[in-house]
């Protein structure tokens, strides 16, 4: 089961890295144009294409690609001369202790909150939180981090808006309006999915004979129904995990935080492939992990996933 | 009682009951019929912008710069002096063409790769689902933000890239119906008529797919909205001068201490935007689809 499960994963990371070669060599757009401009010389373009191994034959590239990325050697930045293991190596952590933190927020907002919404479903507290989960899902989550920090930042003046913080008491305070941003996506999503999930396991015939046989309704709720409820949220919170790490890379460009995110649309910005490449290559990886991970955990509260081969 | 006729008692008219339309059901919930009156006005927006909007867009005015509100600019103006009434009027533009077509493109290309694998099965159809279940784990904004960065921004460059992020969600419902459809008895008897597998796929697989893939297409314009702002947001989308609600709001963010209209107005319109669609969307859903109801 287990084994099965990591050969699909290495299968997977080598599609992803197919993927991220062909985006970046294969589709249309010239790379040494986008890093050079329209007005490059031709000698330009060659001394780039050169320089980046663009001009020997495709499957040779293809070959490079996979033996830079196995040696952890992913160039150097075109602006700064940096090297790329380098930079990720820094901005990692800041995106790191974004997502958890974020998480930590969505998961004890939005679990508690789908339980009341759906062990009192029809009162004003169950279309209280289907109303916010449903602005979860149309709030932009850029739009959302813009008032946050124009409430909390700029006109309250509560926490830090700009960077990623340096000691570990700055960097809490730099990381609370992120995360709280991030965090209260991800609580709508997990409350819809926990009442939906909740609701269901209600409805089964198990529940009714525990009631029946006198077990003390919060007992039914959170030892009988939330436990199997869990095992939808837990697969569906790898996809929130995921559209949120996503969603991370608006952050950090809102609150100016260093990060992979901020990595990835400098790089875009500054025409700068190779950072471009790694920042795609980092979260076409995290993809991997999340979606590897969330098939582990999924095995460990299932018992019965356990038994198959 | 001379001309009295034999009228069927009521009981057998109402047990033979007529069938509407599932589209004619759409509008008799208030919450369906405000979602399809704001897209129709969102709609009206985008195509007469030049007619509603006060001011050319793009205009810049070095007198009135990052002004509030006033009786001239109702919503007062970026650093540019530009209109930002005006320029979220014409933001509705790109959103709204990308919302429909970049749907549009994914299910007329997801459709045919999703039913050609279902209809002959094989190493095809283990392929196209393996890479398939590789793009579905990809939150659709990331493979988005992956093309566009490598294809670069632009219009045709950004419905390529969501298109492409839709297109395995396609792909998956095409196939699934597909394959439900190629079993039963009249394909069969269609190829045993003699009829070509492309005649087949086209006249008796496509009629009866079709609804599942409308309410695919129909849930996805909302989140094409969604990342249309997010890719503009960004930097990979619409490009500046040319205002869409995403740019709106990245340019907005430098001065926001100054005025956090441009943000407010643009992040209004996108939220409304996303919410009109969703709710029609959800509402075609459950008309073609009950099952899936919540």
């Amino acid at each position: 089961m287990i084994v099965s499960r990591i050969l699909d994963a290495i299968l997977t990371v080598f599609l992803v890295l197919c993927l991220v070669f062909v985006a970046m060599r294969v589709l249309p757009g010239d790379p040494a144009v986008s890093a050079l401009g329209e007005y490059a010389t031709p000698e330009q373009l060659a001394q780039f294409r050169q320089r980046f191994g663009l001009d020997v034959p495709l499957w040779q590239q293809f070959i490079h690609f996979f033996v830079s990325i196995a040696t952890l050697d992913l160039g150097t930045s075109l602006i700064s001369g940096q090297p790329i293991s380098e930079i990720l190596l820094i901005n990692l952590p800041y995106t790191l202790e974004l997502s958890f933190a974020a998480m930590i927020v969505g998961m004890l907002l939005g679990v508690p909150i789908g339980v009341l919404s759906a062990t009192r479903r029809g009162s004003s507290v169950d279309y209280l939180a289907r109303i916010v989960a449903l602005a979860g899902f149309c709030v932009p989550d850029f739009f959302l981090g813009a008032l946050i920090l124009i409430v909390f930042g700029l006109k309250l003046d509560l926490f830090p808006v700009m960077g990623g913080g340096s000691g570990l008491a700055e960097r809490i305070s730099h990381i609370v309006l992120p995360a709280m941003t991030l965090g209260l996506v991800m609580a709508a999503f997990t409350s819809r999915l926990t009442r939906s999930a909740l609701l269901e396991v209600l409805k089964r015939d198990y529940i009714r004979t525990a009631r029946a046989k006198g077990v003390e309704e919060r007992w039914v709720t959170y030892r009988h129904a939330l436990r199997n409820a869990l095992i939808p949220v837990v697969t569906g919170f790898g996809i929130y995990i995921l559209t949120m790490l996503s969603g991370s890379i608006a952050i950090e460009l809102i609150f100016a935080r260093p990060g992979v995110g901020s990595v990835l649309v400098n790089g875009i910005a500054s025409r700068d492939y190779p950072m471009v490449q790694a920042g795609l290559l980092v979260f076409a990886l995290f993809v991997v992990l999340v979606n590897f991970t969330m098939d582990m955990l999924y095995v460990l509260i299932d018992p019965r996933l356990r038994r198959q081969g | 009682m001379t001309s009295a006729r034999i009228e069927p008692p009521v009981a057998a008219v109402a047990g033979h009951p007529t069938r509407k339309s599932p589209w004619l059901s759409l509008f008799a919930d208030p919450v369906t019929v405000t979602g399809l009156v704001l897209i129709v006005l969102f709609c009206l927006m985008a195509v007469f912008a030049d007619l509603l909007a006060p001011y050319d867009p793009l205009k810049q005015n070095i007198m009135a710069m990052s002004r509030g509100p006033s009786s001239v600019n109702w919503l007062g103006t970026d650093r540019f002096g530009r209109d930002i009434l005006s320029r979220v009027i014409h933001g509705a533009q790109p959103s709204l063409a990308l919302g429909i077509t970049a749907p549009l493109l994914a299910g007329v290309l997801g459709t045919a790769i999703g039913m050609l694998a279902g209809y002959f099965g094989g190493w095809i159809d283990r392929v196209i689902g393996r890479l398939s279940d590789v793009l579905m784990a990809f939150p659709s904004l990331l493979i988005g933000i992956m093309i566009a960065a490598a294809l670069g921004p632009g219009f045709t460059n950004l419905v390529v890239a969501i298109a492409f992020a839709f297109l395995p969600r396609f792909i998956r419902v095409a196939r699934a119906s597909t394959m439900a459809i190629r079993a039963e008895p009249y394909i069969d008897a269609a190829i045993a008529s003699g009829q070509g597998p492309i005649r087949i796929l086209l006249r008796h697989v496509l009629p009866n797919i079709s609804g599942p893939l409308v309410v695919v297409a129909t849930l996805w314009v909302a989140t094409a909205i969604r990342i249309e702002a997010s890719l503009s947001f960004l930097g990979l989308g619409t490009q500046p001068p040319a205002p869409s609600w995403g740019n709106i709001i990245r340019d907005g963010l430098t001065e926001m201490l100054v005025t956090p209209w441009p943000v407010l107005a643009a992040g209004l319109a996108i939220t409304i935007c996303v919410l009109a669609f969703n709710m029609v969307g959800d509402a075609i859903r459950d008309a073609l689809d009950p099952e899936t109801r919540d």
